[in-house]
């Protein structure tokens, strides 16, 4: 058996999920316009294609271009991102609750990227390697701590909640101890904003995205097979202690780059590909749809952070996690009502 | 909350015109030269906290983004064309202060500034302080309008924020004035209660953190400032002096305010122009530790409205702690 004969899907299946695809497209570039073209300034489209090929007055442009182009690829990006690594995480932990945000790691990433902030810096290299840093030490201590009866089930889902609460009192402690302007800084930033992100971020993260995401194209096969269980998965040729670790690397370094640029944004990693997998209806975990997803529903939710109290602006983080809210009670409802 | 419509109506005609000025406003000033501090007959070049800022030297439309600079530069005598939105502490504003933001445009929240609003505002310098504004976020208004930041060493460095903002918007005149009319005030207050002010021992608290605290003003606090150095008020000494966090309060579990304020004669504390005080500091004063303290039982606890930003707030703090405590307890 083979990866490829596992996700073949009838006919009917293929047509729905193209349509979905072309869909989840328009709705990408309508929120993209959106985004653009909505705000306190409100710039009518015509305008804001002509900022974006360098014409019209240069107001416009600084907008268009310096302020909102900036924002709407890193929203699109880093929920992509964000999805991406959710989708790793509960392939591995074969679980939907498996999200980095429950498991520890987006605290681990951020204590991190709070220590960096504390200690006076706030260079994106300094970010980036802060947040990866402790991200991979917080997925380092998590599967350490249940390594010696399997990583996967309901035990991780535990220990990673024990260690989210543990490092939500660290940083607490850390925020409390800085001075105030740090403490207040390091606040808003840790609500996860996409609000003043700035064009520095683009290439980290695009870079960050691609290699990602080529990396797990590369592992998506053996990742199929995973989620069958991890002795037929053996049985069929995949080195799961190999792929594991490979997964949670890729999953921390995606998930600690987007905290570095834009503070810990809460749910989309979680929701986001259980509602790709209802959505297109997949067996096994749809990576590009969980990343398309992620982007739609990222940037939607800035969508509403930034025009829902307009001129106050919200943190995206609070938007997401309402939002991830709503998601959480639906699907637990759900599996209540399937019990019954 | 949306934009009033008088806001709406003034950045549907402000939609690029403003913007235009704004994005070319911060671009090298063609009139502008470093000889000496003067760029030219309209600019001037002044040194703030993120290096040298060419600015109007007579500006007309000044943005103040800090929680204390509107105040600050209502001080001035300046109007603000744009500030936060201080819809949740307005209660604790005077009629005076609401009066002056009512027009203002608001631009974002505490520590979350709208750059498109503030842009829709068209401000030709924006104003606020380096506590809440860092060096990316003075980058990005920048592209707006000149910008210049200030501070103190310390958060209650009010006289030498003030002064150099006076500076930055060519009101060093009217600061002055305000600062000769508070000092002459100050200096007369000291001397005619030297008596009350030396009899007893004081101390300055509100709110703390969170629920189960309480604070005190440190001396390199506002308000603290105000009393300890400028009017030689003597804190208790149980009360910490200073803390190396630059916050300009401490805030200290409820359980420990007996051993913080014993000895303590006269307690001040915060309250809003109607009299009432924040729930918060109530809860403190309520509270059943609170009420064994000398001031509790001897009912000197007293609530000042003004809160202290700058030379002319300063002196109505003077003013109204004279008419409120000094007095009284001079009879």
């Amino acid at each position: 058996m083979s990866a490829a004969s596992l996700i073949a899907v009838p006919w009917k299946t293929r047509r729905r999920r193209r349509i979905i695809w072309i869909s989840s497209a328009f709705v990408l570039v309508a929120l993209a316009m959106a985004g653009l073209s909505l705000g306190d300034a409100a710039i009518p489209i015509p305008e804001v294609f002509a900022a974006l090929f360098g014409k019209g007055d240069s107001g416009t442009r600084l907008i268009v271009v310096g302020w909102r182009l900036p924002r709407v690829v890193l929203g699109a990006a880093i929920g992509a991102m964000l999805a991406l690594s959710g989708a790793l995480f509960q392939v591995i932990t074969r679980n939907p609750l498996g999200s980095p945000d429950i498991l520890g790691f987006s605290a681990g990433a951020y204590t991190g990227a709070l220590l960096v902030i504390v200690g006076g810096s706030v260079s994106t290299a300094a970010l980036t390697m802060g947040a990866v840093g402790g991200g991979i030490a917080s997925a380092a201590l998590v599967f350490a701590l249940v390594a010696w009866r399997g990583a996967g089930g309901t035990r991780l889902i535990i220990v990673g909640i024990a260690l989210t609460a543990m490092l939500g009192a660290v940083n607490t402690m850390i925020e409390l101890a800085a001075d105030d302007v740090v403490a207040h800084t390091a606040a808003i930033w840790g609500a996860g904003s996409l609000n003043g992100i700035d064009g520095r971020w683009i290439p980290v993260i695009l870079v960050t995205l691609l290699s990602g995401g080529l990396v797990i194209a590369a592992l998506a096969p053996g990742l199929t097979l995973y989620e069958l269980g991890e002795d037929r998965a053996m049985s069929l040729g995949v080195r799961p202690v190999r792929l594991r670790i490979s997964a949670m690397l890729i999953g921390v370094v995606l998930l600690a780059v987007t905290i570095a640029a834009a503070g810990p944004i809460a749910f989309v990693a979680l929701a986001a590909p259980q509602i790709a997998r209802r959505v297109w209806r997949s067996g096994p975990m749809p990576f590009a749809a969980s990343a398309m997803t992620g982007a739609l529903l990222l940037m939607f939710s800035d969508l509403l952070a930034a025009r829902l109290f307009a001129p106050t602006m919200l943190p995206t983080g609070l938007v997401t996690i309402a939002i991830g809210g709503l998601y959480l009670a639906w699907m637990l409802s759900g599996a209540n009502r399937r019990r019954r | 909350m949306r934009p009033s419509p008088r806001l709406r109506a003034a950045l549907a005609a402000a939609v690029i015109a403003p913007l235009v000025l704004a994005a070319t406003a911060c671009a090298p000033d063609a009139d502008s030269t470093s000889d000496g501090g003067a760029a030219g007959a309209d600019t001037i070049i002044v040194d703030s906290v993120y290096g040298e800022v060419t600015v109007p030297a007579a500006p007309e439309r000044v943005a103040a983004i800090s929680y204390d600079t509107p105040w600050q530069v209502m001080s001035l005598d300046l109007p603000v064309v744009a500030a936060i939105d201080y819809t949740q502490w307005i209660d604790g504003y005077t009629e005076d202060q609401q009066a002056y933001i009512a027009d203002a445009a608001k631009v974002g929240s505490y520590g979350e500034v709208n750059f498109e609003a503030l842009a829709g505002a068209a401000p030709d310098v924006i104003v606020g302080d380096a506590y809440e504004v860092d060096e990316a976020t003075f980058t990005r208004l920048s592209e707006i309008a000149p910008t210049v930041i200030v501070g103190g060493d310390e958060r209650g460095d009010w006289q030498s924020i003030t002064e150099d903002l006076a500076t930055a918007l060519g009101a060093h005149d009217t600061w002055e004035e305000a600062k000769a009319s508070y000092e002459a005030r100050r200096d007369e207050v000291k001397e005619q209660y030297a008596d009350v002010i030396a009899a007893n021992t004081w101390a300055n608290f509100s709110l703390g953190n969170e629920a189960g605290q309480f604070s005190i003003q440190l001396p390199s606090g506002s308000t603290g400032n105000l009393i300890v150095n400028e009017m030689g008020l003597a804190y208790g000494d149980g009360i910490p002096l200073d803390t190396d966090d630059g916050a300009g309060y401490v805030s200290l579990p409820l359980e420990q305010i007996g051993t913080v304020l014993d000895g303590v004669t006269v307690g001040l504390t915060y309250e809003n122009p109607d009299g009432t005080k924040m729930p918060a500091i109530q809860d403190v004063i309520d509270s059943s530790l609170f009420q064994q303290l000398e001031i509790a039982k001897t009912e000197r606890v007293y609530g000042l409205v003004s809160n202290v930003t700058d030379y002319r707030t300063a002196e109505e703090w003077i003013d109204e702690l004279t008419a409120k405590v000094l007095e009284p307890l001079s009879q």
